[in-house]
């Protein structure tokens, strides 16, 4: 988090991480799409030719005036496929809490489980406690005939009072709520660190 | 995670006449203070129609990138300056100490050795000035309060109110 006292702004960075063609630039597409556009920036996107993430995703929103200040929200999404995953680490940089966004399909267990691995030891490398991050599991695709139920995603993939949602994000269901409890998340966190 | 950062006005103030200076003396298009995990700090010149966040971000990927390649192939020293040069504008990103980094985007009728001369001198100035930026203390407590907190909720509520 950082306050800007001259100019009158608090900053967020909130990372969606999470494996391949799990939704994440789909979150982000939608929050773009349905902002009005004096509340959003550009949508920035790092893409190879086949239209994916090689980079990262990034959406600066932000909404009014809070004692003086306002708040703005830097979203950026991580490149889920493993060629990438160097990248993903630079983009988790400075981030002040992170969106799990998990593919609820059975065949894509694996694939969470390994890119959940591979975000604490990316933390970890960042120097942070990947238990002492804000954190929100978003379980994606739940339209799917092939899901997996939420007690199994949650055995693999649950922590201790992580809090989770459910999701379709290509119909936008869950996509802003993931967004509020990440943000409420990071500013309880910076209570506790500086009450 | 979660490092708090207090910016106050005083060190910014100086920032602002850093960069102000770099910019008269470059005749630079835009010149931009940003922190390793790209927030826009501050900025001088002309940013009209240019998003300015995304710039941000995009200049401290590029040199995320860039320190990254510098650990893959064991160059202990680092790269500490990045110059892209293109038809009309060439960019040059240097570092700021470890953690912010200084964007000089100029023409390309400006003299490239002119403009790394003023950045190094402006870099120098730069990590003086940013030394107070790191100190959050008790005034970061006042604004990150429960009031704080239970208006955010409500502006987010507003923003995002109908829009699922």
């Amino acid at each position: 988090m950082f306050i800007n006292w001259k100019l009158r702004e608090i900053n967020l960075k909130i990372v969606y991480y999470g494996p391949a063609l799990s939704g994440k630039t789909t979150n982000l597409e939608y929050i773009h799409s349905k902002l009005r556009p004096e509340l959003r920036g550009e949508l920035i996107s790092l893409k190879t030719r086949e239209d994916r993430t090689i980079f990262f995703d990034f959406l600066q929103l932000e909404v009014g005036e809070i004692k003086g200040l306002k708040p703005k929200f830097n979203l950026y999404t991580v490149p889920g496929q493993v060629v990438y995953a160097a990248s993903r680490k630079l983009v988790l940089q400075g981030a002040d809490g992170v969106v799990f966004v998990a593919d609820s399909q059975w065949h894509r267990l694996k694939d969470n489980m390994e890119c959940m691995h591979s975000l604490d030891d990316n933390l970890r490398q960042l120097g942070y406690d990947p238990t002492h991050v804000p954190f929100i599991i978003q379980y994606n695709k739940r339209d799917l005939p092939n899901k997996a139920p939420i007690a199994v995603l949650e055995a693999r993939l649950g922590r201790n009072g992580v809090p989770y949602i459910e999701s379709v994000a290509t119909r936008g269901v869950g996509v802003f709520d993931t967004l509020k409890m990440i943000i409420n998340a990071v500013v309880n966190k910076v209570q506790q660190e500086i009450g | 995670m979660t490092g708090v950062f207090f910016l106050p006005t005083q060190p910014l103030d100086e920032v602002e006449q850093h960069l102000s200076r770099l910019y008269d003396k470059t005749g630079a298009t835009c010149v931009l203070l940003i922190n390793i995990s790209g927030q826009l700090l501050s900025y001088q010149g002309s940013a009209e129609g240019v998003d300015l966040a995304s710039l941000a971000a995009l200049v401290a990927s590029d040199m995320a990138a860039v320190l990254e390649i510098a650990r893959l192939v064991d160059e202990r020293d680092q790269f500490k300056l990045l110059l892209h040069e293109g038809e009309n504008h060439n960019v040059l990103i240097s570092n700021v100490g470890p953690g912010f980094l200084l964007a000089v985007i100029f023409k390309t009728s400006v003299p490239i050795g002119l403009v790394r001369l003023f950045t190094r001198e402006t870099v120098t100035q730069l990590l003086e000035a940013v030394k107070g930026f790191e100190a959050p203390g008790s005034r970061v407590a006042q604004i990150v309060d429960a009031e704080f907190t239970a208006s955010l909720a409500s502006e987010l509520e507003r923003a995002f109110s109908d829009r699922t």
